[in-house]
């Protein structure tokens, strides 16, 4: 894989990547011992805990010092070590296709594949899922190259569809994730923050390391001066006309309101949220993501 | 106010006004599409900041609406017509200007005359004038006169004649003026117009009612300020009016306040070489009576004068009396009845002021020359000519003959009465046995107020075995004096002259009166009460307006060049002789100043008459213009540049370029505040 022909996995992010380690800080819940901490409990040289044993459990835990020195029957817990798995949500509604330079469909394109390569290679596991109003394709957790090359083609192929619901996507996803692991999102998140973070919740509670990633390109930050112009809505088609100038400072506050709420809810909810601007290397996204 | 529009080949374009209307709705409904992301901010955007949007955008498509519109009027050129006028804009204008020249018009507001506002103002008027109009200039005044005999184009004549004219002492006769210029627009083609200038004075122009053919359109135009205050002498005049000489004579001057504040002034006689004054008092909107008292030494015809302290109308400040004093009264007596008449000459020839003389039947025809006539036995003779002293205010007595119907004496009275107790005859009833008294019935009447003094002089005493058989006469306060049986004895008759009936024969064959005490002050004394009935008994000293001819009626005939009039600087007023009735007499021409005149014939004074300031023209409050005057459909405007812009109509271009600066101005301001907000 050191020479690709992907469109989204250059040769040279392949080469930057050889020093970059996928170290999400979150337990993993993985079926090999690798080096992601695990919250599962067993065999392993990492003591975590002394607990009473209760009846059923192995006897062969016990504590044979603990019981000599003071005549109780504790169980040693250890911390077992396992591989990752991560499961990357991208959205590919209609709205993704905005952007000047590159659209963001492209932008998060890119910074799916370099992700998906970075798990696969450290042998991790990486599931991906496309998804607009509902999921159009879901690979399952893989780290083969096998599996690596068909999540890069269907990249390539993918393109921006109909509108966007991530709440629903998530809902409809959780059912396909047998084990916890690092969720990432990558959306333009046009929707209500509340119920992004409603439908995030199972996952909060399955101990998810979630990381958010709002892809927005500059336009859509703060809108260009172009006087009257027709507005027509890329996933729904609606169509309204206003004077972008005279709107310009409202529209601003409103998506920084939009925006704040996502990072207020994602602190609340200890979740990883980082607003990702098309005009920026998509590199500097994977800051949060590696060691 | 109609508008038309000078380019009216041009209304098309008032399509053009719906451009801004057209833009903001295309423009707005077609703007370049613009895929976004999502609109779902901008929608929310929109719902918040429509309502402050939108009236934003209605003023700012209504401002544009109007520039719009404003632009394409600017090139329709408009005309404004004030009055509604302006279907005869392409007419011949025919317009007569009358303009007021009476006394008021002197008063001068701020720095000029209202006389001369109206001029400068009728000048304007002409001055917008074309060559195909024509004007004319009425001169509002007591004999209205115009410029031209009819309709003129020579309009710097005109406007001369408007430089050079000078405002009258006269009081104005609109009616005439109004027929004048009516007369003059009747024949003509085009537009007809009456322009009116005045300061509408109310006593004038109130009441006047002016019937203007519906062709004709009046314009009034009002000039000088409606609240000019002013203080007139508005009569002058003395008791008794024809004195004698040597007797008190008090003037009585009234002086009236034209204006809401009190107002305090000096007011100063003047007679021979007396020199007399009083300060006045005068409320607001009052007046008051101050009296001089004189007493004339000698016969002759006397100046009078009163004057004020010059005010800004100083025209009414002054006024003239002419004082005729006579040495004595000239008495003239019938003597058909001779014992009465024998009684009444003997007790007349002992005063000193009276000059009897026996006249004949023959003498009562044309005008009587004397002051009094007495008729002893009057058997109706000359009674037209003696109805027209009474009219001009002689003094008659009249005891009728034996026989002499009762219709006679009625109509001496003025009473017409064609009932049959007037066809009675008048009878002398006479008896020695059955003798009557007399008895006073209205001791309240002048005659009798001298001997109300308790001198125990009774004016009707003696014993009558004769009398007439005068009827009940009514009306009963009339009746003086009665007989004890009620039959009237002396009866006054006052009208412009008074005639005393006079039933209480004299001489010893009839009473006893000749020879009582009182006899000679009752006689006295009715002749001299009667002289103050305020008419004038001589045409010589009638008093005139400014405007007036003053007229001079001789005894003899006379010729034109005998006679001359002449004012106080000895200035000569042209004369000529004139025939009425068959008899000559002399008019002037127009007297045109207030002031003293006097009548010479052949160099010697033969008479005198003033010429005082009318006094309607002293209240200057003025009359709105509409109700001045009522004419149909009249306009009212405020100078002769409104008649030009009338006729003219006004350019509204250079106006409406200013509103259009205006519009672009605000449309900025009002783009710039929506963007702010």
């Amino acid at each position: 894989m050191a020479k690709t022909v992907h469109k989204y996995l250059k040769s040279e992010d392949i080469r930057k990547l050889s020093s970059f380690e996928f170290a999400p800080k979150a337990l993993a819940e993985g079926y090999l011992s690798g080096r992601h901490k695990s919250f599962s409990r067993g065999n392993s040289i990492e003591f975590r805990d002394y607990r009473q044993f209760v009846s059923g459990d192995d006897p062969a835990h016990i504590d044979w010092r603990v019981l000599a020195r003071t005549d109780r029957r504790y169980l040693r817990t250890y911390e077992q070590e396992t591989n990752l798995e991560c499961h990357v949500f991208l959205d590919s509604s209609a709205s993704m296709a905005y952007g000047k330079k590159i659209s963001k469909l492209e932008y998060a394109s890119f910074f799916t594949a370099v992700l998906c390569y970075l798990v696969v290679k450290n042998t991790d596991k990486v599931s991906l899922q496309i998804f607009d109003d509902k999921i159009r394709h879901y690979f399952p957790p893989g780290s083969t190259g096998r599996h690596m090359n068909s999540i890069l083609h269907a990249l390539e192929k993918n393109f921006a569809g109909n509108r966007t619901s991530v709440s629903e996507a998530l809902k409809k996803s959780f059912p396909l994730l047998k084990r916890k692991g690092t969720l990432v999102v990558i959306s333009d998140f046009f929707d209500e923050p509340a119920s992004v973070f409603s439908a995030l919740s199972p996952y909060l509670h399955r101990h998810f390391k979630i990381h958010l990633f709002h892809v927005l390109s500059p336009e859509e930050m703060d809108l260009a001066e172009i006087g009257y112009v027709t507005f027509e809505d890329m996933e729904t088609s609606r169509k309204i006309v206003a004077n972008a100038d005279t709107i310009r400072k409202h529209y601003k506050n409103a998506m920084n309101d939009h925006i704040n709420a996502m990072r207020q809810l994602a602190v609340r909810r200890n979740v990883d949220y980082v607003v990702a601007k098309t005009d920026a290397h998509y590199f500097n996204l994977l800051d949060r993501l590696v060691k | 106010m109609k508008v038309i529009l000078q380019n009216s080949v041009l209304i098309p374009l008032l399509v053009l006004i719906l451009v801004p209307l057209l833009i903001h709705l295309f423009a707005k409904g077609r703007p370049p599409v613009h895929k976004y992301s999502s609109i779902e901010f901008i929608l929310r955007i929109m719902r918040n900041t429509m309502r402050i949007k939108k009236p934003q955008d209605y003023i700012l498509l209504v401002l544009r609406t109007l520039l719009a519109a404003v632009v394409v009027l600017i090139f329709l050129q408009p005309l404004l017509f004030m009055g509604g006028k302006a279907g005869g804009l392409f007419k011949k204008s025919n317009i007569v200007a009358i303009v007021d020249s009476t006394a008021s018009m002197a008063y001068i507001d701020g720095a000029q005359t209202r006389f001369a506002a109206a001029c400068a103002e009728a000048s304007e008027i002409l001055s917008g004038l074309g060559s195909k109009d024509t004007a004319n200039v009425i001169w509002l005044s007591s004999k209205p006169s115009s410029a031209f005999p009819e309709m003129g184009v020579n309009f710097g004549f005109l406007r001369e004649e408007l430089r050079k004219a000078q405002v009258t002492s006269e009081a104005g006769d609109i009616g005439e003026a109004f027929r004048m210029a009516c007369e003059m627009l009747r024949n003509v083609e085009g537009r007809k117009e009456i322009c009116v200038i005045s300061d509408f004075q109310k006593s004038a122009w109130e009441k006047a009612v002016i019937d203007v053919p519906s062709d004709i359109e009046v314009v009034k135009i009002k000039v000088g300020d409606s609240d000019a205050a002013n203080i007139a002498v508005t009569s002058f005049r003395c008791e008794p009016p024809h004195p004698l000489a040597g007797e008190e004579v008090r003037f009585y001057c009234e002086v009236a306040n034209y204006s809401g504040q009190p107002r305090q002034t000096t007011l100063y006689f003047g007679v021979q070489e007396s020199r007399l004054s009083h300060d006045i008092m005068l409320p607001a909107h009052g007046r008051t009576t101050a009296v001089f008292k004189h007493v004339f030494t000698g016969a002759g015809i006397f100046k009078a004068t009163v004057n004020l302290n010059e005010d800004a109308f100083a025209g009414d400040d002054r006024r003239f009396l002419s004082v005729n004093v006579s040495q004595s009264m000239r008495i003239g007596i019938l003597a058909d009845e001779k014992n009465t008449a024998k009684s009444w000459k003997k007790a007349l020839d002992s005063l000193s002021w009276a000059r009897t003389e026996i006249i004949s039947e023959k003498d009562l025809s044309g005008e009587i020359p004397y002051d009094v006539i007495m008729l002893s036995g009057w058997n109706g003779a000359g009674a037209q000519a003696l109805e027209e002293k009474l009219k001009q205010g002689g003094i008659v007595f009249c005891m009728p003959a034996d026989g002499v119907p009762l219709s006679g004496v009625l109509g001496l009275a003025g009473r017409k009465d064609s009932a049959d107790f007037a066809k009675q005859l008048v009878r002398m009833e006479k008896s020695e046995e059955k003798t009557h008294r007399l008895k006073i019935t209205n001791e309240k009447d002048e005659v009798f107020k001298i001997f109300a003094g308790g001198e125990n002089v009774s004016p009707a005493a003696g014993v009558f075995k004769g009398r007439l058989n005068l009827p009940k006469w009514t009306p009963e306060n009339e009746v003086l004096v009665t007989y004890d049986d009620g039959v009237p004895a002396l009866v006054k008759v006052r009208d412009s002259g008074t005639l005393f009936i006079w039933n209480m024969p004299l001489g010893r064959d009839y009473s006893t009166m000749q020879m009582q005490s009182g006899y000679l002050p009752f006689v006295a004394e009715m002749i001299l009460s009667s002289r103050n009935t305020g008419k004038i008994l001589h045409a010589d000293t009638v008093e005139y307006f400014p405007g007036d001819s003053m007229t001079l009626r001789t005894e003899r005939d006379s010729l034109a060049s005998d006679i001359s009039l002449k004012d106080e600087n000895g200035i000569e007023i042209p004369v000529e002789m004139k025939t009425s009735g068959g008899r000559g007499f002399f008019m002037s021409k127009p007297v045109p100043a207030t002031g003293f005149y006097t009548w010479k014939y052949r160099g010697r004074d033969a008479g005198a008459g003033v010429v005082n300031f009318p006094p309607v023209e002293s209240d200057l409050t003025a009359v709105a213009p509409d109700n001045a005057a009522r004419t149909k459909d009249s306009v009212v405007l405020s100078g002769g540049g409104d008649v030009r812009r009338m006729r003219d109509g006004l350019n509204l271009w250079p106006l409406l370029l200013v509103i259009a600066f205006g519009l672009a101005l605000t449309e900025g301001l009002a783009l710039f505040w929506a963007e702010r907000t």
